[in-house]
């Protein structure tokens, strides 16, 4: 019954810092996605030769994002079942907004960055000999292009 | 070519359900696949375990219970195994040898190994009022052989182990199950015990010939015990005030009489 206890105690620790974590990001993505409209992130590989490239060069933007224990249980509960994985996908998708912001970030000044990639990568643990998902990282990267002013 | 940054309005690419309600659905239908295999397989195991002789029971446990019986007291051994060999007597279903061994003991206390040894503490003896009373007690181990309670708790173990291993592959999650399944190991054993308890009352009444003194051992341990409301769920054993009631009714409902109590031997402690 202590075990059951315990692992009670994680799972709200887990559900309440996690959502509001999360509920907080999202917010912060948005706002921060409507200030860098000004500079497109695109995944074709082409530029607008008509004009002329006075700078092109690498930007990468990494997220680290931990697993907390509510979204691991429902994970592993989900694992039964099949179907959404809702818990992670929330997740994924904040690590590879965030990156593109820090991708863009890291352009500034810029007009466009193009050739846009994401990857992700797991940064696993080892617990009772498995193999365990800890955190997932998500790596963003293009090419920042600057057209010269007339 | 005019190139922009688009925000969706809308976002596609998680569910907007709450993930709290995801999870509680997902709790609910694990406890229910738990439950379910653990109680058909239990049904299935307590029909197929009285296909197995009882001398089988014996030999498969004889060198565990060997091992595990302590020093028995020589002289009281052989006053309960008196009481014993006039219950089984009574009893024609049981086909093997039943020994009882007295050991010493903190709690007034008594168990069935498996195999047909039945261990009984000092401190029962002591606290008994009568010949009567301890025979219940017999009765009552007697019955969780007749009923193949190791058996059926063993297969149980055995089906508990199996969904372990087939389920245990997420460590989160096989450390919710193991306590939640105990819950309805537990259930199933509060079982064994109220049906232990319908036979020993049969039995005693067989024997002796009434059932005089069959109340009078769970009455005392009921006042020992504390009574948490809600914690029966948690127990192996039936509150003894709910088993009390549940023997009174019985003997009420059957009609069984209840006579004059024979006196504690005098060769037991006092």
């Amino acid at each position: 019954m202590i075990e059951l206890g315990s692992i009670l105690v994680f799972l709200v620790i887990g559900y309440v810092f996690g959502t509001l974590a999360e509920k907080r990001h999202f917010r912060s993505l948005r706002e921060r996605e409507v200030l860098s409209q000004e500079l497109p992130a695109l995944v074709a590989d082409t530029v607008d030769t008509t004009q002329q490239i006075e700078q092109a060069y690498l930007v990468v933007g990494a997220t680290v994002i931990a697993i907390d224990y509510f979204k691991a249980f429902a994970a592993a509960l989900r694992s039964f079942f099949g179907g959404r994985v809702a818990v992670y996908e929330t997740l994924l998708e904040r690590a590879r907004r965030e990156s593109i912001l820090r991708m863009k970030a890291e352009a500034a000044g810029c007009d466009l960055i193009v050739n846009v990639r994401i990857e992700t990568s797991s940064i696993g643990g080892e617990h009772q000999g498995k193999n365990k998902i800890n955190s997932v990282e998500c790596y963003a990267y293009g090419t920042a292009i600057r057209y010269a002013r007339h | 070519m005019k190139v922009v940054t688009k925000i969706p309005e809308e976002q596609h690419n998680y569910g907007k359900q709450s993930h709290l309600v995801e999870f509680l659905w997902l709790v609910l239908g694990v406890l229910a696949l738990v439950f379910g295999v653990y109680i058909v397989s239990g049904w299935l195991v307590g029909f197929f375990v009285h296909f197995i002789p009882q001398e089988t029971e014996r030999k498969l446990f004889a060198k565990l219970t060997q091992a595990l019986a302590p020093e028995s007291d020589r002289v009281l051994s052989a006053e309960l195994q008196g009481m014993i060999d006039r219950l089984v007597r009574a009893t024609p279903e049981i086909e093997i040898p039943i020994s009882v061994r007295v050991i010493e003991g903190d709690a007034p206390n008594a168990m069935a190994l498996p195999g047909g040894v039945i261990l009984v503490t000092k401190k029962l003896l002591q606290k008994a009022g009568s010949q009567n009373e301890i025979m219940m007690v017999l009765a009552h181990e007697l019955g969780h052989f007749r009923l193949r309670h190791h058996l059926r708790g063993l297969g149980r173990g055995v089906i508990l182990l199996g969904t372990m291993i087939v389920l245990g592959g997420e460590p989160e999650a096989s450390s919710f199950i193991s306590p939640s399944s105990q819950l309805v190991s537990r259930s199933f054993s509060r079982a064994d015990e109220a049906a232990a308890d319908e036979y020993a009352l049969e039995t005693l009444d067989r024997a002796v010939g009434h059932v005089g003194g069959a109340t009078d051992f769970f009455e005392k341990i009921a006042t020992m015990e504390l009574g948490l409301p809600g914690m029966s769920y948690l127990s192996t054993h039936p509150p003894s005030s709910d088993r009390v009631r549940a023997l009174r009714a019985m003997i009420a409902q059957r009609g069984y009489r209840e006579l004059a109590l024979d006196p504690k031997p005098r060769s037991l402690p006092n």
